[in-house]
């Protein structure tokens, strides 16, 4: 029993001491201080990003184009007042409808549905191919919009 | 059944695929090891200021289990290690289909795809815990 405890013991010093050591090599924080923030600033370094307050500023502005990366089903449902719905899973498949949608002298703001969504991202990558170059995730997301109170608005039939 | 499985030949083949699966699966994951924080960070289980340490560490686990399982030393100690892992993996895969979520699972990829939570996922894990136990239960070697 003793010996299964060391052979436990040494594997778990080793995967430890290694994983360190390979943070320390690599440069990476162990505890950033927004956990999402870095890990989408690592995947995605070309892209950059809004908070809630943030974009509530620009939207006050105008002059921006606010893109709802979901599904259509969830964009029917609600989304940010004025947003377009341009889908992750049908940018790639119909470019030219939905790039037509957007002007390249305006901020492109992209959001999903919050927590670690990436379907921003996805649509972001696309239109940065396109040479539109003014592109931001709304990080929050618009579980966080709608919590908020912030204009909204339906699809209705 | 007790014979076969606690056949030396057949518990070795064990420990070498073992072993070759799990470095793998680690050696991919610090590939891409920012993608595959976010994949835990999907899962919802672990606290957002954890994600990266249990992210960096794991797949050192996954390399040193498999490693140790491949030479044929610290037997025991790593496919218990294995085991434990595996079932982890299970009740995360669990949570995700209570949740009523799918991604792709932060695994290794089979046939250059990276397959997506679900009820297959839970079985394959089940079937490599199954491979591991054997080989704690039966391997003399330590």
């Amino acid at each position: 029993m003793k010996k299964f405890f060391l052979e436990i013991l040494i594997i778990t010093f080793i995967s430890i001491f290694s994983a360190l050591l390979f943070a320390i090599l690599k440069k990476i924080e162990i505890f950033p201080e927004n956990t999402k923030v870095y890990l989408f600033s690592k995947k995605y370094p070309e892209i950059k990003f809004l908070n809630t307050i943030e974009l509530l500023k620009l939207y006050k502005n105008g002059n921006i184009i606010i893109v709802d990366a979901r599904e259509r089903v969830f964009y029917e449902k609600g989304h940010i007042k004025s947003a377009i719905n341009i889908p992750y899973n049908e940018f790639e498949i119909y470019p030219e409808i939905f790039l037509n949608l957007l002007k390249k002298d305006k901020d492109i703001i992209i959001y999903c549905e919050g927590g670690y969504c990436e379907e921003s991202f996805i649509v972001a990558e696309f239109i940065l191919k396109y040479g539109f170059k003014n592109i931001y995730v709304y990080i929050d997301g618009y579980p966080e919009w709608e919590k908020r109170g912030l204009p909204r608005e339906e699809v209705s039939f | 059944m007790k014979k076969f499985l606690s056949n030396k030949i057949w518990i070795r083949i064990l420990e070498i695929f073992l072993g070759i699966l799990f470095i793998y699966s680690g050696a991919l994951k610090i590939k891409n090891i920012f993608e595959f924080s976010l994949t835990v960070a999907k899962y919802g289980i672990i606290p957002e200021k954890l994600i990266n340490l249990f992210s960096i560490i794991l797949p050192f686990f996954e390399i040193f289990s498999g490693f140790f399982l491949l030479i044929g030393i610290l037997i025991k100690g790593a496919s218990f290690i294995i085991s434990f892992m595996l079932f982890i993996f299970i009740i995360a895969l669990s949570y995700t289909i209570f949740k009523g979520v799918h991604f792709e699972c932060g695994c290794f990829k089979i046939f250059g795809k990276e397959p997506e939570t679900g009820i297959l996922l839970i079985l394959r894990n089940l079937f490599l815990i199954l491979l591991s136990i054997n080989i704690f239960i039966f391997s003399k070697k330590t």
